[in-house]
């Protein structure tokens, strides 16, 4: 649940929603604490004022009446009938005609006449008391008269008979009843109900326009007399109320007091609250729906954005992108179609140097084996061909001119096969000088013109910034289907052709089953050397060597045999060139000294002690980790070092002369003894010769086999054991077949003698064999075998 | 001023001639009464009379006066006769008045106009008469009227002297601008010698406006 809610919280829609919410929520909440608390007071000042202006005005009105009174009963004061009647005393009737007629003028309530001595002599009431204090009803002001029926407002003025009398004949009263001075029309005009009272009296209400349950009720209860705003509850009601002093009823103070409901009276305040809300929740409704626009405005793109993205990623070419109002979103839709092009432009560059050749801007391998496979596949007329060409000694050339100019020749080279492309079909350089064609719909008869054709174009020497160069070139040929069904093994067939003309230099090869016989051999064997090893189909044999002066035999040479299961025996000079080539090699020297030390701890063991011979080849020289090899194999089998020779060809150190130097030190101060095999048939000078640090020579045998008959190798054998004794050199002679040899090579001072004469190389158990019964003296005087 | 009280000196002679004819047995006696006001000061125009006890004999012949309306005015303001004078009310102005009296001692109205004149009243009964005109609200006068022959008005030195038979008197002083607690002073003497009386009033005296110019005061009403 939590996480679905994470997930809605997540949307850009919902949270500006959410912010939106918020926002309003709290500038509504801000603004109606703000407005309402503002409101309130500015109402309750206005009700104050309002109550006070009202009271005022109800005073005032009061007052009005009053004056009316006052100005009444000066006329009537005046009046010389009236004055006339007070003094005639005798005929109270008329005067309280006369006095009713003046008080009818002014629709007052009540009159009164009080003589000299302030007796009464008429008034509306005979009941009517006269007041103990006439003073506050001749002054201006409210004055209030308690009659026999109720209270009035009441005024008077003295009489005198005669205006200027200085003294007071009478007094003439009118009065108006306090219950009739609170009306609907005083209500009206403040809009408040007003009541009339004397809060000290029992009775205190005089009159009021509330409703009379409600203003007993109200006037029962203890009210707040001073100035300002009071409250009382009634009936589950608020009163707002206020009051003012109008004058006295003899002792006592008579008030009115101004009420009103407290919701009426905060109705303004009540309504506008309701308008803000309202308005506040239309304000956030509107924002709201903005809030909806703007969101949509920019996930609709954005999702719409997502959606080209996730075409692009599965390689559509989107060509609608949708567009916004907003920049930002806009920016990005406009980023991500660019970033569409230059995804394009990027995908056209990869495959340029994935499908192309940088130097040449032909296609390259991988190109040249989709294109060969979809024609293979189509293969609109039953026959392809695959045609590869290789630059002869283009490495040669290469070292010789440099590899800029070297880059150069390729480029021309492209140029010229690009223009006889068209006859010939689909060009591409395949790597370093290695060119490929792909040729179809061709009669096989025609196949010999093409290659004439791509031939000829080598005829003409290459003008590299003013370099002649003669270059040739080999092409081996495959045809599909007779020679292969898939693209690989057209490629590979014209492979082994073309590596046919390399080796019987001829230009051109058209692949046959018999080569393949051969180079598939040479493949696979690369592949099974490894698991050869393993499984012990490597063996060595033992060809003993004769030390000619003691005519005994302290030494053998370790000659590797591969026994093929299938193929049955592989020579060496077969296996070792690949296994050099391919780095088996390295294997392959690894078991054959093992083998050997293990061996000769065998022989060891036995009371033989032999030194054992072993080749080496020249990767295993430059291969620094040989020494170390030798040391841990010499501990492993406990063998002495000087019981180990490791024959080196003249050729491997000639290969790399300065590395092969440092390897052989090393050796030699292990005390390994060195053998130079193969002397006489590679290009050793004399000097580098003379600093190798070598115990022995060891004289091809194509000098030996025929020593016998040949003049020529007797002379240069003698020479060669010469040269070495001067060297202090050691010699050994191989290929010893017959007595004569042997005899000249003792003649002439030869180390060691090798040979099937002595011995032919045999398997471990036969070597055995052989050392119990035949390393005798006597085999010196016979043949072995 | 003398003119005011001309009248009322001669009534005064006269009364004294008679009394003394009535009371020859006896060595009549002087009375000299000062009125002053509460600060001291003498109170000229005040009425002062002396009313014997056992009351005053009646009188023979028909007294006289003149209450005048001149230029919207009583005149004299205050006039003192003695009980039964025939008052008579003409008219010196040249528009109409209308004179009435709601007092007790005499309550009548007299229409008087111009160039005509009422019947005189006879003033029996005694005590102050408080004149008005309905016509104009300002005029204001009065007639005091005392039932004995023994009554002046003080003078400057607000001194009134009486000759008198020795008895039982009740001095009695009166002014419309008095405000004493009673309406008349009234003091009772037995006079057996020569007596000086100074009777100062407790109160102040009420405004003067018998001097008002009725053009001044009032025209605004008029």
């Amino acid at each position: 649940m939590s996480k679905r809610m994470k997930a809605t919280l997540n949307s850009l829609r919902n949270r500006m929603l959410l912010f939106f919410l918020v926002v309003i929520a709290f500038v509504v909440l801000f603004t109606l604490l703000l407005v309402g608390s503002a409101t309130f007071t500015h109402s309750t000042q206005q009700l104050l004022t309002q109550t006070r202006t009202s009271a005022s005005v109800v005073e005032d009105k009061l007052n009005n009446h009053a004056q009316l009174l006052l100005r009444a009963a000066d006329n009537l004061s005046g009046n010389y009938t009236i004055k006339q009647y007070i003094a005639a005393k005798d005929d109270p009737d008329s005067l309280a005609v006369a006095m009713r007629n003046q008080q009818q003028r002014i629709d007052a309530d009540m009159f009164m006449v009080l003589d000299q001595s302030m007796h009464r002599l008429t008034s509306t009431s005979d009941l009517a008391p006269v007041p103990a204090n006439l003073n506050g009803f001749l002054e201006q002001g409210l004055s209030w008269y308690d009659g026999a029926d109720g209270v009035y407002l009441m005024k008077g003025v003295p009489v005198k008979f005669v205006e200027r009398s200085r003294r007071t004949d009478a007094w003439v009263f009118l009065g108006y009843d306090g219950k009739k001075l609170i009306n609907e029309n005083i209500a009206k005009l403040t809009e408040l109900d007003v009541s009339l009272l004397i809060p000290d009296r029992e009775a205190p209400l005089l009159s009021s326009t509330l409703p009379t349950a409600l203003s007993n009720a109200f006037f029962n209860l203890t009210l707040n007399y001073t100035p300002g705003l009071h409250t009382a509850t009634l009936e589950d009601a608020n009163y707002i109320y206020t009051s003012k002093q109008v004058g006295f009823a003899g002792s006592d103070p008579v008030y009115i007091v101004l009420a009103t409901l407290e919701d009426k009276a905060y109705l303004s305040y009540n309504s506008m609250q309701l308008q803000l809300v309202g308005l506040l929740l239309l304000a956030g409704f509107v924002s709201l729906l903005g809030a909806l626009m703007l969101s949509r405005g920019i996930t609709g793109p954005l999702n719409k954005l997502a959606v080209a993205a996730n075409s692009i990623r599965m390689g559509k070419h989107v060509t609608h992108f949708p567009e916004s109002s907003t920049a930002e979103v806009d920016a990005l839709s406009l980023a991500i179609n660019d970033m569409q092009t230059g995804i394009q432009v990027r995908e056209k560059q990869i495959n340029q140097l994935a499908y192309y050749d940088d130097l040449t801007g032909l296609p390259n391998r991988n190109q040249f084996i989709t294109q060969l496979e979809a024609t293979l596949k189509d293969n609109p007329c039953g026959t392809v061909a695959v045609l590869m060409l290789d630059i002869d000694r283009f490495k040669d050339i290469n070292d010789t001119v440099g590899h800029d100019t070297g880059d150069l020749l390729i480029q021309h080279i492209a140029k010229r096969l690009n223009s006889i492309n068209e006859m010939t079909g689909f060009l591409a350089r395949l790597g370093g000088d290695e060119f490929g064609f792909i040729v179809t719909c061709l009669p096989q008869a025609e196949l010999e013109s093409v290659v004439n054709k791509v031939a000829a174009v080598f005829d003409h020497p290459f003008n590299i910034e003013g370099l002649i160069l003669e270059i040739s070139c080999s092409i081996g040929a495959s045809q599909h289907p007779q020679d292969g069904e898939t693209a690989q093994g057209l490629m590979q067939c014209a492979d082994i052709a073309l590596y046919h003309c390399k080796d019987s230099h001829q230009s051109f090869a058209l692949y046959s089953a018999q080569l393949n016989k051969h180079s598939v051999q040479r493949l696979n064997l690369m592949s099974e050397l490894k698991s050869a090893l393993q499984a012990g189909q490597l063996q060595y044999y033992y060809q003993p060597k004769l030390d000619i002066a003691s005519n005994t035999f302290t030494s053998v040479e370790c000659l590797m045999r591969w026994i093929h299961p299938e193929h049955g025996f592989i020579s060496p000079d077969d296996f070792i060139p690949l296994a050099e080539q391919t780095g088996a090699i390295r294997n392959v020297t690894n078991w054959g000294l093992r083998t050997a030390l293990k061996q000769q701890k065998a022989w060891r063991e036995k009371g033989h002690n032999i030194s054992v011979a072993v080749n080496i080849s020249a990767v295993d020289l430059i291969d620094m980790t040989l020494p170390t090899l030798v040391s841990n194999l010499l501990s492993k089998y406990n063998s002495d070092a000087k019981y180990l020779t490791l024959e080196v060809t003249e050729s491997a150190i000639m290969h790399d002369p300065e590395n092969a130097l440092r390897a052989l030190n090393a050796l030699k101060r292990m005390g390994i003894k060195l053998s130079i095999d193969d002397f006489g048939t590679g290009y050793s000078s004399m000097a580098q010769l003379k600093d190798m640090p070598v115990h022995e020579l060891k004289i091809d045998k194509a000098f030996v086999l025929s020593l016998a008959s040949s003049n020529d190798d007797k002379t240069l054998v003698n020479t060669i054991v010469s040269l070495a004794k001067n060297l202090h050199l050691e010699v050994v002679a191989e290929g010893v077949e017959d007595k004569a040899s042997l005899d000249y090579l003792r003649e002439v001072g030869c180390t060691r003698a090798q040979g099937y004469y002595m011995s032919r190389p045999l398997p471990a158990e036969q070597f055995d064999e052989w050392l119990t019964t035949a390393a005798t003296p006597s085999i010196v005087e016979g043949a072995v075998q | 001023m003398l003119r005011y009280y001309a009248t009322p000196l001669i009534i005064l002679l006269a009364g004294l001639c008679v009394t003394a004819s009535v009371r020859a047995q006896s060595p009549p006696v002087t009375v000299s009464v000062t009125v002053l006001d509460n600060t001291g000061l003498p109170l000229p125009g005040f009425a002062v009379s002396l009313t014997p006890a056992e009351g005053a004999a009646p009188v023979t012949d028909t007294p006289h006066a003149v209450m005048d309306q001149i230029n919207r005015q009583f005149a004299p303001h205050f006039l003192i006769v003695r009980k039964d004078t025939q008052v008579r009310f003409p008219n010196s102005d040249s528009i109409k008045h209308q004179v009435y009296s709601f007092s007790a001692a005499k309550r009548f109205a007299l229409l008087l106009d111009k160039d005509s004149e009422a019947d005189p009243l006879t003033f029996d009964t005694p005590g102050v008469v408080e004149l008005g005109c309905n016509v104009h609200d300002w005029m204001l006068g009065y007639i005091y009227v005392v039932d004995t022959p023994y009554f002046s008005a003080s003078d400057d030195k607000g001194q009134s002297e009486f000759v008198v038979p020795p008895g039982s008197y009740t001095l009695s002083i009166y002014h419309p601008r008095m405000q004493e607690p009673q309406e008349i002073l009234r003091r009772e003497l037995t006079l057996t010698k020569n007596q000086t009386l100074r009777l100062p009033l407790t109160r102040a005296l009420l405004p003067d406006f018998s001097q008002y110019n009725a053009d001044d005061e009032f025209g605004q009403y008029e």
